[in-house]
C-alpha cells in the first residue's frame, strides 16, 4: 500500500516537473497545439466532415464555394472531407511507423552498445548496410514485394528508418554504461540485464522519445511521397493520395489550386508541429541544452 | 577480516603502431603487488596521490575491476575465485561508497528507487511494505528525516551532502560488514565534509562496520583511521598505526609527503621544513625496476635499484625501503 | 592601496529567480600581498573575481558598487580601454586553466601570442620574453617549444602562471590554482606564488575553498559566505582567534597533520539556497550562537580587534 501511494506521488511529480519546464517553451506549446489539433480532427472526422469523402457529391473540379469550401476533386468528391479523413491516415501511419522503427532501432542500439564486442560489430555492420542503401528505392522495393496497403507502407517505412535511432541509442548506451551510477548498481549486485533495464533504458528513453518526433515527420513525408508517386492505397484518402490524384488529373497545369495547396499545407503543418515539439522536448529532457 | 595478498591490476597500455608490430606490449601497472590486512571493526586509510592505484585497489577488492593476479581473502574465502552467484552473495557483505555523489546516483531515479535498488536486485523482501520500511529505516540511518520527504525526490533536487547520504544509505541497506569508501567527501564543501565523516563514524559504531577509507588527504586520514597505508605508483610504501605514521614517518616518500601537506595554521605552516624532491609522480607505465620512489628520493643509494620488500621494521610498522631496517 | 572594492553587488538573473551572488562586498588589496578569498561553493568568490576582471556572464548585473584598481575605475572602462586593462593591470589564472591549454600549440607559442597580440611584441622579442618567464616560474627554458601534453600537471600550472604575469600586471587573480594538484606540486605552486610576490612585488588574490591553502600562502584572508564577506583580517589573526562563528567552524572543519588531533565541530545544516536566502545574517540557521537579532538584521562589516567582522556578537 505504502509503496503504491509512493509510486503515484512520484508519477504526479514527474508529470508536473515535466510540464513546468515544458510550459516555458512557447515553441513547444505551439507544436503541441498543432499536434493536438490534428488529433482532434482525426478523432472527430465522422462528425465534422460535411460529406462522405468516398462519395461523388458534385461535379468534378468545382471551385471552392459555400457548399464545398475547398472545392471538389476529379471525381466530384468533397475535398474538405477528404482532407479531414486524410488526417487519420497520415497520423496513424506517422505514429505507428515511427513507433515500430524507433523500437527496432533502440533495441538494436541498446544491445550493440551494452554488450559490445562481436554483438556490436555484427549489429552495427547491419545498420551501416541499411544506412548506405538509398532509402527511397529501398522503400519502393519493399512496397512492391509486400503489395500496396497501409500496413505494408508502415512496414516499408519502418524497415528503412530504424537505423538512425539505432545509432543514437548505441552511442548513448556506450557513454551511459561507463557512468559511475552503473558501476554503483553493479556493486550492489545488479546483473547485466538489470542494469540495462533499470538504468540504461530509462536514461536512453527521453532522448529517443524526442527523436521519435523526427521519425514521425519522416514517416509522414515518406507516406505522402509513396502515395504521391502511386505506391499508396487508392482506397484510403491520405494527403499524399490526394496529391497523386491531383497530379494524375492535371490539376496543376489547369490551375486547380484547391486540389494541390491544401493537402500540401496539411502535410507541412503537421510535420512542423512534430518537428518543433521535438526541438522543445530536446530542451526539456536533455538538461545540458537547457538555458540557465 | 580482509587479507589482500600480492594484488596486481595491470591494464594494457596504448602502444604505438611500430611497437605493436614488434610485439611489444606495455602495461599500466596501476596496482603492482599490494598486500595488507584489515581487522574487524578497523578503519584502514589507503592514502596516495593521483595515479597511486588506491582507487583501483579498492575496486579490485570488490571485483568491480578484475585483478590481474593476487588473492583477496574475506571471511575465509578468496574473493577472486568466486563465481557469479557467490560474487553476488559477497557483495551483500562488502559495499562501496563512491567519490562523486553527483555521478553515482542515477539522475532519472527517485531517492526511494536508488536506496531500494540493492533490495530489489537481491530479492531481499517479498512484500512492497517490507521494502518500504527498510528504505525508510535506511534513510533515517543517514539522518535524512523524515524519510517520506526524500523518497519521491530526484538526486538533482538534493544538495551534495544529502546525495552522499543517499549513497551511504544505498551501501548500507544490505547490512554489509565491510565498506570501501572511495574519497567519500572530496567533492563536498568543507562544512559538509565533517558531517559526512561523523555520520560514517557513527554508523561504523552502530553496525560494527569495517572501512577501507581511500583518500588523497593525509590530514583527513589522520582524523578518520586507525591505521594508514601509503601508496605510491601501485605499491605500498608504508603501513602503520595512524598517529605513528603521521608523527614519525619512516619511508622517505611518506616523509616528503607529510612535509608538504598544507597545514591550516599559518604559524605552523611558516615554521615547518619542507623536504625538496625533484619532479612529479610519473605515470605508472614502463616503470624502471627497483624502488618506485628511487628516481626522486632524496636519500637514494645504489641498493635502491633493487625492489625493496614490505617488511615489519617495528611492531606493527611495515616499510618498503632498503634504508629503513630494524 | 592597489585594489579597492566598495559595496559591490552582482546579481544573476536566472529562470528560477535572482541570485545575489555578491551582495555588498568591500575588499582591499595592498601592493605586494597575497590576499586569500575563501568560501564554499556558491559563496560568490568566483563572481568577485570575474567582476574585477569585467568578465561576467551575460545574465549578470552589477547592481551597485565600485571597483578601483591603481586609481582606475574599473566599472566605467569602455571595451577598448578594457583591452589595455586586462593582462597589463590585472590578469587571471582561471580554475582548470592548466587543462585548457590548446593541445595543438606549443606552450611557449601560446604565451608569445599573448605578448604579440596584447602588447605588440615582435616575434623574436616575444620568444625571448617567454624564455625569461619560464625561468621565472621555474620551468627549464629549453622546453618552451614543448606541447602541453609533454608537460606534467605542475609544469602546466606554472606555464599558466607565466602567461598571467607575462605583461607585468599589478594584480593576479588565481581561482583555485592548486585544486586537483598533488600535495607536493601544490606546495611548490604556492611557494612559486609567494616568490613572485617577493621578487616582482605583484599582488595576488587567491581564491580557494581550502583553508589550509590560505594558511600556507596568504598574508590576509577574507572569508565569504552567501555573497558577503563575514571576516577579513591578517591570516595569522583570523586563524589564531576567528571572531565570526562561521570562520571558526570552517577552520575546525579542516583536519591538520600536525598538533593535537582535536575533534571536529561539525556545522549543522546545508549551505543556503542562493535563490532564497534566510533573512538577517545568512548564517544564522546554522550558527550555534545565533540570537534574536541575527534572524532580523543583516550584520554590517565592522572593525573589531583590528580586523573586519560581520556578526552581531561583536555588536
Amino acid at each position: 500500500m505504502k509503496g503504491l501511494k509512493l509510486r503515484l506521488r512520484v508519477l504526479r511529480r514527474r508529470v508536473s516537473n515535466f510540464w513546468r519546464i515544458y510550459r516555458t517553451s512557447k515553441l513547444g506549446l505551439a507544436g503541441l497545439a498543432i499536434i493536438l489539433g490534428y488529433v482532434a480532427l482525426a478523432v472527430m472526422a465522422p462528425y465534422i466532415t460535411p460529406y462522405d469523402p468516398f462519395e461523388s457529391v458534385a461535379l468534378p473540379f468545382e471551385e471552392p464555394s459555400p457548399q464545398h469550401p475547398l472545392g471538389t476533386d476529379h471525381l466530384g468528391r468533397d475535398l474538405l472531407s477528404e482532407l479531414i479523413y486524410g488526417t487519420r491516415v497520415s497520423l496513424m501511419i506517422g505514429l505507428t511507423a515511427s513507433f515500430i522503427s524507433v523500437m527496432i532501432g533502440t533495441t538494436v542500439g541498446l544491445i550493440a552498445g551494452f554488450f559490445g564486442g562481436k554483438v556490436d560489430t555484427v549489429l552495427m555492420r547491419l545498420t551501416d548496410t541499411f544506412i548506405q542503401m538509398p532509402q527511397l528505392p529501398l522503400m519502393l522495393i519493399f512496397v512492391s514485394i509486400l503489395g500496396k496497403g497501409i500496413l505494408n507502407i508502415v512496414l516499408a517505412i519502418s524497415v528503412v528508418a530504424w537505423t538512425a535511432s539505432a545509432r543514437i541509442a548505441r552511442s548513448l548506451t556506450l557513454s551511459l554504461k561507463e557512468r559511475p551510477f552503473v558501476e554503483a548498481a553493479r556493486a550492489v549486485g545488479a546483473g547485466s540485464f538489470q542494469i540495462l533495464w533499470r538504468h540504461i533504458v530509462p536514461n536512453v528513453f527521453p532522448v529517443i522519445f524526442a527523436y521519435a518526433n523526427i521519425a514521425v515527420v519522416d514517416a509522414i513525408l515518406s507516406e505522402s511521397f509513396l502515395s504521391f508517386i502511386g505506391f499508396g492505397d487508392p482506397r484510403t484518402p491520405s494527403w499524399g493520395m490526394i496529391l497523386y490524384f491531383a497530379s494524375r488529373s492535371g490539376a496543376m497545369s489547369n490551375g486547380f489550386w484547391w486540389f494541390v495547396i491544401p493537402p500540401g499545407l496539411m502535410i507541412m503543418t503537421l510535420a512542423l508541429g512534430f518537428a518543433i515539439t521535438n526541438y522543445s522536448l530536446d530542451q526539456v529532457l536533455n538538461p545540458r541544452l537547457r538555458r540557465r | 577480516m580482509l587479507e589482500v595478498k600480492d594484488l596486481r591490476v595491470w591494464f594494457p597500455a596504448r602502444t604505438s603502431f611500430w611497437q605493436s608490430l614488434k610485439g611489444v606490449s606495455r602495461y599500466v601497472k596501476a596496482v603492482d603487488g599490494v598486500s595488507f590486512t584489515i581487522k574487524r571493526g578497523e578503519v584502514l586509510a589507503l592514502v596516495g596521490e593521483s595515479g597511486s592505484g588506491k582507487t583501483t585497489t579498492g575496486k579490485a577488492i570488490l571485483r568491480l575491476i578484475e585483478p590481474t593476479s593476487g588473492e583477496v581473502w574475506f571471511e575465509g574465502v578468496n574473493v577472486l575465485s568466486l563465481n557469479k552467484k557467490e560474487l553476488k552473495e559477497f557483495r551483500r557483505k562488502a559495499q562501496i561508497i563512491f567519490q562523486d555523489p553527483f555521478e553515482s546516483l542515477d539522475p532519472r531515479m527517485t531517492i526511494y528507487d536508488i536506496v531500494a535498488e540493492p533490495l530489489k536486485v537481491n530479492k531481499v523482501y517479498g512484500s512492497a511494505d517490507e521494502e518500504y520500511d527498510a528504505v525508510a529505516k535506511a534513510l533515517e540511518d543517514v539522518r535524512l528525516v523524515p524519510p517520506e520527504d526524500f523518497m519521491t525526490r530526484f538526486p538533482h533536487e538534493l544538495s551534495g551532502g544529502q546525495r552522499q547520504r543517499v549513497a551511504i544509505a544505498r551501501a548500507l541497506i544490505l547490512r554489509p560488514k565491510f565498506i570501501v569508501a572511495d574519497e567519500p567527501v572530496s567533492m563536498l564543501d568543507a562544512s559538509i565534509r565533517t558531517q559526512i565523516l561523523e555520520l560514517m563514524e557513527d554508523l561504523r559504531k552502530e553496525y560494527g562496520l569495517t572501512y577501507l577509507f581511500i583518500t588523497h588527504d593525509l590530514a583527513q586520514a589522520r582524523y578518520t583511521s586507525d591505521r594508514i597505508a601509503v601508496m605510491y605508483l601501485g605499491r605500498i610504501m608504508e603501513i602503520g598505526p595512524t598517529e605513528e605514521v603521521v608523527s614519525n614517518p619512516l619511508h622517505p616518500y611518506t616523509k616528503v609527503l607529510i612535509s608538504h601537506v598544507p597545514i591550516p595554521d599559518p604559524k605552523l605552516a611558516k615554521s615547518r621544513k619542507k623536504i625538496d624532491v625533484p619532479g612529479e609522480t610519473p605515470s605508472p607505465i614502463d616503470l624502471p625496476p627497483g624502488c618506485r620512489f628511487y628516481p626522486r628520493c632524496p636519500f637514494a643509494r645504489e641498493v635502491c635499484k633493487e625492489e625493496p620488500q614490505l617488511i615489519e621494521v617495528e611492531p606493527g610498522r611495515w616499510v618498503s625501503c632498503h634504508l629503513v631496517r630494524s | 592601496m592597489l585594489l579597492k572594492v566598495r559595496d559591490l553587488r552582482v546579481y544573476y538573473d536566472t529562470v528560477a529567480g535572482v541570485v545575489k551572488a555578491v551582495d555588498g562586498v568591500s575588499l582591499s588589496v595592498e601592493r605586494g600581498e597575497i590576499v586569500g578569498l575563501a568560501g564554499e561553493s556558491g559563496s560568490g568568490k568566483t563572481t568577485m573575481a570575474r567582476a574585477i576582471m569585467r568578465l561576467l556572464p551575460s545574465n549578470a548585473r552589477i547592481v551597485s558598487g565600485e571597483i578601483v584598481l591603481d586609481g582606475v575605475d574599473v566599472l566605467s572602462l569602455s571595451e577598448s580601454e578594457l583591452k589595455d586593462f586586462r593582462w597589463k593591470k590585472v590578469s587571471m589564472v582561471f580554475q582548470g586553466a592548466m587543462n585548457a591549454l590548446n593541445p595543438v600549440l606549443r606552450v611557449g607559442e601560446q604565451i608569445a601570442e599573448v605578448l604579440v597580440e596584447k602588447a605588440g611584441y615582435d616575434k623574436r622579442r616575444a620568444w625571448s620574453r617567454v624564455e625569461e618567464l619560464f625561468k621565472l616560474v621555474g620551468i627549464d627554458p629549453s622546453r618552451t617549444r614543448d606541447y602541453p601534453h609533454e608537460f606534467s600537471g605542475g609544469m602546466r600550472q606554472r606555464a599558466v602562471i607565466a602567461m598571467a604575469i607575462a605583461l607585468n600586471p599589478d594584480l593576479v587573480i588565481a581561482d583555485e590554482p592548486v585544486t586537483a594538484l598533488d600535495v607536493v606540486v601544490q606546495s611548490k605552486i604556492l611557494d612559486l606564488l609567494k616568490r613572485l610576490r617577493d621578487e616582482l612585488g605583484i599582488s595576488v588574490l587567491l581564491i580557494t575553498h581550502d583553508l589550509s591553502v590560505i594558511a600556507e600562502a596568504c598574508d590576509r584572508t577574507a572569508i565569504m559566505y552567501a555573497g558577503r564577506i563575514v571576516e577579513y583580517g591578517s591570516t595569522e589573526e583570523v586563524f589564531e582567534e576567528p571572531l565570526h562563528p562561521y570562520t571558526r567552524a570552517l577552520i575546525s572543519a579542516f583536519p591538520s597533520i600536525t598538533g593535537e588531533r582535536r575533534s571536529f565541530e561539525p556545522i549543522k545544516g546545508d549551505p543556503p539556497n542562493m535563490l532564497n536566502l534566510p533573512p538577517g545574517c545568512a548564517f544564522h540557521p546554522r550558527c550555534p550562537k545565533a540570537f534574536d537579532k541575527c534572524s532580523k538584521e543583516v550584520p554590517e562589516l565592522k572593525e573589531v580587534k583590528g580586523r573586519l567582522v560581520a556578526c552581531h556578537l561583536w555588536g
